[in-house]
């Protein structure tokens, strides 16, 4: 069993009493933000590289390569550490600081763009062929056949892939809580690794779990909803 | 009434230039059902998908009732697209709509308002015997109901021709004939031309007026049922009256195809009395198609009678006969 005497010392302790709280906030605020940007700015990204590919409801074989060789796969190959600090400048111009929640949520979200995307290109691969065949037979524009078809049927996975995109945030936001953007990840740092008090890491630790786990249950219930397959 | 005038597709693969299509032309009149059959790789695909234009043909022309499809383009092509419906081996439905939903998707389409175009989905699940099912999703649906459906959706906008791709390909038999009977049935409706593309003969057997034979992109044979059955040698005729392959070890026999009324005497009945023998049937099919009762059988020989004396016999009483085994004749 847990010592009953680590449990008073951690209610006691100032990393727990009064910086938690305000931590798990900000962890929150930046996993919202880059959460919400992330889709807004990959649903389309992906819906393009799906339509452009070759065969594809917008063949585009030059656009295709662009966006998905170059643009996505770059991106994707920079590890994140790597891409945060890289993007300070652009953090700098894009909301005028580096530090707090909202900066980290520019570098998140140009984390995550690309890795989203490529969920959803693929979520929208499993619609069956046949159904934009219908769809174009009879009478759709590809507009039509995109927002009326191919969104709708692939909605279970679309949700799928935006659970896996929160969870994968919330552990990019741990890294991202090193270099200013606050969070339960600086917390941890601060506390458990440069102040030696590992049982604040175990705390943060277990709260990351519970956040994850709670993530994964809204979005596995929202995809009972939405599946009529 | 659908026209098509020697409808060419013709792919690249690499630099192999393969014809898909190489010259295809049919004709099916209003209220009446033609079947297309062939064997996988005959074309069957590929016209579909240029009937439809979901692919665009190389050359030749696509007429709904006059009005070429391949003449025109992008939104004047959209509404052409509703005077034909599209009706395919597995139904495609829309998962995440409801039935209600997806036959009046098509609808949606043409801007009609929503309780009008409720209305019209709400007869046409009717019409195809599934009235109570609008508000179910189709995972609901067994594979019979979801085609009654896409039956249903592909009716949605009157069309003039309703094209049916394989549309009891993924069916057990008894959900086969429910919805043969079913397309059969939309016939009536006026003005309606329907093209199933199948390679069941049964399905041709059992709805068509009229059937083509495609074969490596061209058309090998075309006609009325009865015309085609009644070809005895013919490639359809042989398909649809189907015989067991002769056994070797059987002997001599003739093959005869006669089409006499039901009630009068039939040519090899006739030809036993006339030689006073036995022609023992060792296999035989009768169908009635087309208003007429067609028999195809394999005959057995006896040692004294000759062959071709038979056949003669045979063909002059207004049947096809043929020996089973052009060698077997000495």
């Amino acid at each position: 069993m847990i010592p009953l005497d680590l449990v008073t010392d951690l209610l006691q302790n100032p990393a727990i009493t009064t910086a938690l709280w305000p931590a798990f906030v900000e962890t929150l605020q930046m996993v919202a933000i880059s959460g919400l940007a992330t889709v807004l700015l990959g649903l389309p990204l992906g819906v393009v590289l799906f339509v452009t590919q070759p065969g594809g409801l917008a063949a585009n074989p030059g656009l295709n390569v662009v966006l998905s060789g170059i643009i996505v796969n770059i991106t994707r190959s920079v590890p994140y550490a790597i891409l945060m600090v890289s993007l300070i400048p652009l953090t700098r111009f894009l909301v005028g600081t580096s530090i707090g929640p909202i900066a980290a949520s520019v570098s998140l979200t140009i984390a995550a763009v690309p890795f989203f995307a490529r969920l959803v290109e693929t979520a929208l691969r499993e619609v069956h062929p046949g159904k934009l065949d219908a769809a174009h037979a009879m009478g759709s524009t590809r507009l039509q056949t995109v927002w009326k078809v191919l969104l709708p049927e692939a909605l279970p996975a679309l949700v799928a892939a935006v659970t896996t995109t929160v969870v994968a945030l919330i552990g990019y936001s741990a890294m991202a809580g090193l270099i200013g953007g606050g969070g339960l990840g600086r917390l941890a740092y601060n506390y458990g690794y440069q102040r030696f008090q590992p049982e604040v890491m175990v705390v943060v630790l277990v709260i990351l779990v519970l956040l994850v786990q709670v993530v994964q249950v809204i979005g596995d219930a929202l995809i009972r909803r939405v599946d009529h397959r | 009434m659908i026209t098509v005038t020697d409808l060419k597709k013709v792919y690249y693969q690499g630099k192999r230039e393969i014809r898909a299509l190489d010259g295809v032309t049919l004709s099916v009149p209003a209220n009446s059902v033609h079947g297309i059959v062939g064997q996988s790789g005959a074309g069957k695909s590929t016209l579909v998908r240029c009937l439809a234009m979901l692919d665009r043909p190389t050359s030749g022309t696509v007429e709904i009732n006059g009005a070429d499809l391949t003449a025109v383009h992008a939104a004047e092509l959209r509404a052409a697209r509703r005077r034909l419906g599209l009706v395919f081996q597995h139904a495609n439905l829309f998962d995440a709509r409801t039935i209600l939903g997806n036959v009046a998707y098509p609808l949606e389409l043409a801007r009609v308002p929503r309780t009008e175009r409720e209305a019209k989905a709400v007869e046409l699940l009717g019409l195809v015997g599934l009235a109570d099912a609008g508000p179910a999703y189709p995972a609901q649906l067994s594979g019979g109901q979801r085609q009654r459906v896409g039956i249903a959706r592909a009716l949605a906008t009157d069309p003039d021709v309703l094209l049916c791709d394989e549309p009891t390909s993924a069916l057990d038999p008894r959900t086969t004939d429910e919805i043969l009977d079913l397309i059969a049935s939309l016939k009536a409706r006026v003005g309606l031309a329907v093209l199933v593309i199948t390679h069941e003969m049964h399905v041709v057997k059992r709805i068509c007026d009229s059937v083509t034979l495609l074969e490596d992109g061209l058309v090998v044979e075309s006609g009325r049922l009865g015309e085609v059955v009644g070809r005895f040698g013919g490639r359809l005729s042989e398909a649809l009256l189907a015989l067991p392959a002769p056994d070797p070890a059987s002997g001599r026999s003739v093959e005869v195809l006669d089409s006499v009324p039901p009630n009068d005497v039939a040519v090899v009945t006739r030809a036993e009395r006339h030689f006073a023998v036995e022609l023992p049937v060792v296999a035989g099919v009768v169908e009635s198609l087309d208003g007429t009762t067609f028999r195809r059988q394999r005959v057995a020989v006896p040692d004294r009678l000759d062959v071709s004396e038979l056949v003669g016999f045979l063909r002059a009483g207004g049947a096809g006969a043929r020996p089973s085994d052009p060698e077997a004749v000495r």
